[in-house]
């Protein structure tokens, strides 16, 4: 078929013409053959069998009376008939009873053909087998069948026949095909001339020639066409026009659209250039931004940084130097150079000026007779000084709150602040979440009614802000929960602050865990020794009761002998009862002295108010000092407040003792008064004997004394209840002497007295 | 003394009874001195029908057995002794025993001198002054 395809027209359809010519041709050629030859064969067989039956009737004869002579005779006859090659009559049981064979060279013989075995033929029927038509015929006398003709053709006829059909076959096809070529060589211009003008006109018009038409031969199909493709042409050649019109305008548009674009890209390039100008100044405040939101710099760093980062904002960032002054130091970049062309800007901090930036063109002057800096970069040095001026600003107020801060965040006490409506929690510090055992972000969401023991309930929270509101400010004791659900004393100040509208508690709570564990540690302590004190007074009793009950014995004893028998006595006898008196009566002055002591603060006397400068002649009187020793009150005294027994049981024994020991014959005692601090600081002087500095604090403890008894008769007990008595006051009790020349006994008592001061009560019992 | 009854000392020490005795005999004090050494003592004779009542108990308080608190409540709540005028003659200086023997009814309270001096010298004015009081007959 792709041979078909490049094929002209023209001659396709001489070969469709031929093709089908051919074709009926060969098969009306072939049918009429093969219906001779069926015909013929028919005749053949039809004629074979006339002849088998005609032998049959003629050797009935020599059958029925077994003359084969006869027969063969008979059979001989058929040599006239060319095409038969063989013959015989078999009897019924099979026996050639005579045959007739003819062989190539047209002599008959007797001889028996093989190659069919014609006794397998049915009686009356036909075979083609081995190119020959073998016939059989019975031979049929009175009914009864006597034997069996049968003939053989070679048919020949029958294949000259065909040959000479094929013969007249091709001859007829060849002449008709011969025929037909010639007519539709002539006629086939009719229909494809047309067809290839058109074609060719197509192929014109295709190539541009859109003015070329195809011209009509005729009216048919062929001729409509035609007029079809020149109107199409036409139709083409119109819209073509029109199109060349759309496009030369369409041109026009366009050439317009790009100059005005070209005008455009130059603006927009102008534009861009000073987007990049405006894009560096804001790169320039952006950094100063992000500068100070990191968290840790310091304005120092952040003036450090933006001589550098000004620069590069500016057009002619290569040759523009800046310089930031801020309290009298200069920040600048490295290429800082002060020159003629300058901006300004002045920085500002809480309306003072503090310091200042200033710009600098560094670079040649006049290029192209335009100012180096623009209005811009003036405005950005406004901008950036103004911003500086804020950071200045606000990092002082910063660094003072961090202070604060600081103050609070380190503070040993509990600081949070609480919303006064809800008792919400709004802040702490470090040491509340410490303290609590929670985290900032866990107490943020708790109250201060979960955390204070005390404020169980609403009404006790509302209580609680109604005081505030009214007094502001409220200290009180309570306890707190930590997380873990153990408690602890606190002593926690609440104040309400009002802030722009805003009401807030801000409390301070101290941990006084400690301070109550020391209270009642004091408080155990103070049983302890209010029980030994106890057991003190009873010993006291028991003291004055069983030792001075058989001192009294001995006394009353010796009395009695003395008198009872003073004249059987000699004088030895009678010295020796008086040592023993003595010795009675010393010890009875050291019980009584025991028993003083201790009296001291377990018999309580009201305080009052006692004017010494009153008191002290009463005292000088007591003590009743010989004419020798002279004592004197140096300065007006104050007036104390006390029990006016302990205070005069002071100043008589230092009196007594100085008065005592006075070993000068102009003795000289002297009283006086200064104030040293919260305390009055009184002493007693004399010019005595003085005290050697090793016994400075021994003179205070019981019993002691620096002198025989018998030289002067004392208990060593004085100095010990002055010294319990000052301490239970809360003074201090001490010496300075010089031996020979004197002493001076110090002892202050503080100015107020207010109550008893347990503390010292405490050591003074300690002590004791 | 304005009547011949004994005087009851009630007193352990026997040394500070020889010192009452002798200084009531220096003091010519004629009336019986019946001396008991403790409390229970005492009370025995007090309660004793056949012994005459005391004008005076001279009580001592820090004693064994019944001491002289103990003596002065059983004393003076017994209907038939509480008439009797009784003086605490004593070494205690207790401000609390001072307190609590005159609330129980004492009639003086005197510290015992050390001194036998002293002593006499005490015994004299309560005596004296014995003397001088009228007290309760039967």
């Amino acid at each position: 078929m792709s041979l078909m395809r490049n094929i002209s027209i023209r001659h396709k359809l001489t070969a469709i013409i031929m093709l089908t010519c051919a074709v009926i041709l060969l098969l009306a050629i072939t049918v009429f053959i093969v219906w001779a030859q069926i015909n013929s064969r028919h005749n053949l067989i039809r004629d074979l069998s006339a002849h088998a039956a005609m032998i049959g009737d003629n050797c009935k004869a020599a059958l029925a009376f077994e003359d084969a002579k006869q027969a063969k005779e008979t059979l001989s006859a058929l040599h006239v008939q060319e095409s038969i090659v063989f013959g015989c009559i078999h009897t019924p049981n099979g026996d050639v009873f005579a045959s007739y064979y003819r062989d190539k060279n047209g002599t008959t013989t007797e001889r028996v053909d093989r190659e069919v075995d014609i006794s397998k033929i049915p009686k009356d029927s036909h075979i083609f087998a081995g190119g020959l038509l073998t016939v059989s015929k019975g031979i049929v006398l009175d009914g009864e069948i006597i034997g069996t003709v049968y003939l053989q053709d070679d048919m020949r006829r029958l294949h000259s026949a065909l040959v000479w059909d094929i013969v007249v076959a091709v001859v007829i096809l060849v002449s008709v095909l011969t025929i037909a070529y010639v007519l539709t060589a002539n006629v086939q211009k009719l229909v494809s001339g047309p067809i290839l003008s058109l074609t060719e006109s197509a192929a014109r018009i295709g190539k541009g020639e859109l003015n070329h038409r195809v011209k009509i031969h005729s009216n048919d199909e062929l001729g409509k066409l035609g007029e079809s493709f020149n109107d199409m042409a036409q139709k083409l050649k119109e819209s073509y026009t029109h199109l060349e019109e759309k496009v030369r305008r369409r041109t026009v548009e366009l050439s317009s659209a790009n100059e005005k674009l070209e005008t455009e890209i130059v603006q927009r390039e102008q534009a861009q250039k000073m987007l990049e100008e405006r894009i560096k100044e804001i790169n320039c405040l952006y950094s100063l931004s992000r500068l100070v939101e990191q968290p840790q710099i310091t304005f120092e760093q952040i003036l450090e940084k933006m001589p550098d980062l000004i620069r590069n904002a500016y057009r002619h960032a290569e040759t523009t130097c800046i310089r930031i002054t801020f309290d009298g130091i200069h920040y600048q970049t490295d290429n800082f150079e002060k020159s003629e062309l300058s901006q300004y800007a002045p920085i500002k901090v809480h309306k003072n000026k503090a310091g200042a930036i200033e710009a600098y063109y560094i670079g040649e002057k006049g290029k192209n007779g335009r100012e180096p800096f623009i209005e811009e970069e003036q405005n950005l040095l406004d901008l950036v000084a103004e911003r500086l001026s804020g950071i200045a600003e606000h990092k002082k107020a910063e660094d003072k709150l961090a202070i604060f801060r600081n103050l609070i965040k380190q503070s040993n006490d509990c600081i949070f602040v609480i919303d006064p409506e809800w008792g919400r929690i709004l802040d702490v510090n470090d040491r509340t979440c410490e303290s609590l055992g929670h985290t900032r972000e866990e107490l943020l969401k708790t109250t201060i009614k979960d955390i204070d023991e005390s404020l169980t309930d609403d009404s006790s929270w509302q209580q609680l802000t109604l005081k505030l509101k009214l007094k502001g400010e409220i200290i009180q004791e309570g306890l707190y929960k930590r997380r873990d659900g153990t408690t602890f004393f606190v002593e926690t100040s609440l104040k309400l602050v009002s802030q722009k509208n805003e009401s807030y508690i801000i409390g301070v709570a101290r941990d006084t865990t400690e301070r109550k564990q020391a209270e009642e540690r004091q408080a155990g302590l103070i049983e302890q020794v209010e029980s030994i004190n106890r057991e003190l007074r009873d010993f006291a009793y028991i003291v004055s009761h069983d030792l001075k009950a058989p001192l009294r014995g001995i006394k009353s004893l010796t009395q009695w002998l003395s008198a009872d028998y003073a004249d059987k006595l000699d004088e030895k006898g009678q010295e020796q009862i008086k040592l023993l008196l003595s010795r009675a009566e010393r010890m009875h002055n050291l019980i009584e002295g025991v028993l003083e002591y201790s009296r001291v603060g377990r018999e309580k006397e009201n305080r009052i108010q006692v004017n010494l400068t009153e008191l002290l002649p009463e005292v000088i009187d007591m003590v009743a000092p010989p004419e020798s020793i002279a004592i004197t009150v140096e300065n007006e005294l104050p007036t104390v407040e006390c029990e006016p027994t302990r205070i005069r049981q002071v100043f008589q024994n230092l009196l007594s003792n100085a008065v005592k020991y006075m070993d000068k014959p102009q003795g000289l005692i002297t009283i006086g008064c200064v104030e040293d601090g919260a305390f009055w600081r009184f002493s007693v002087a004399d010019n005595g004997p003085g005290i050697e500095e090793k016994h400075f604090e021994r003179i205070f403890q019981m019993f002691q004394t620096l002198t025989s008894r018998d030289k002067f008769e004392s208990t060593g007990v004085g100095l010990t209840v002055i010294k319990k008595i000052v301490e239970m006051y809360g003074g201090k009790i001490w010496v300075e002497s010089q031996v020979s020349k004197g002493s001076t006994f110090f002892f202050t008592m503080p100015k107020q007295e207010m109550g008893v001061n347990k503390n010292a009560k405490l050591k003074a019992d300690i002590v004791s | 003394m304005r009547n011949s009854k004994p005087i009851l000392l009630v007193e352990d020490d026997r040394v500070d009874a020889m010192i009452v005795k002798r200084a009531l005999d220096e003091l010519k004090v004629t009336n019986k001195l019946v001396h008991t050494s403790d409390g229970k003592e005492a009370l025995d004779y007090l309660q004793n029908k056949d012994n005459r009542k005391p004008c005076l108990i001279l009580l001592d308080l820090n004693m064994p057995k019944t001491n002289g608190i103990e003596l002065l409540k059983i004393v003076k709540a017994d209907d038939a002794l509480k008439k009797i005028p009784i003086v605490v003659l004593t070494t205690s200086t207790q401000e609390q025993d001072v307190i609590n023997t005159f609330k129980l009814g004492v009639a003086g309270y005197i510290i015992k001198p050390v001194d036998y001096i002293k002593f006499v010298e005490a015994l004299r004015t309560v005596t004296l002054y014995w003397t001088l009081s009228e007290s309760p007959s039967g």
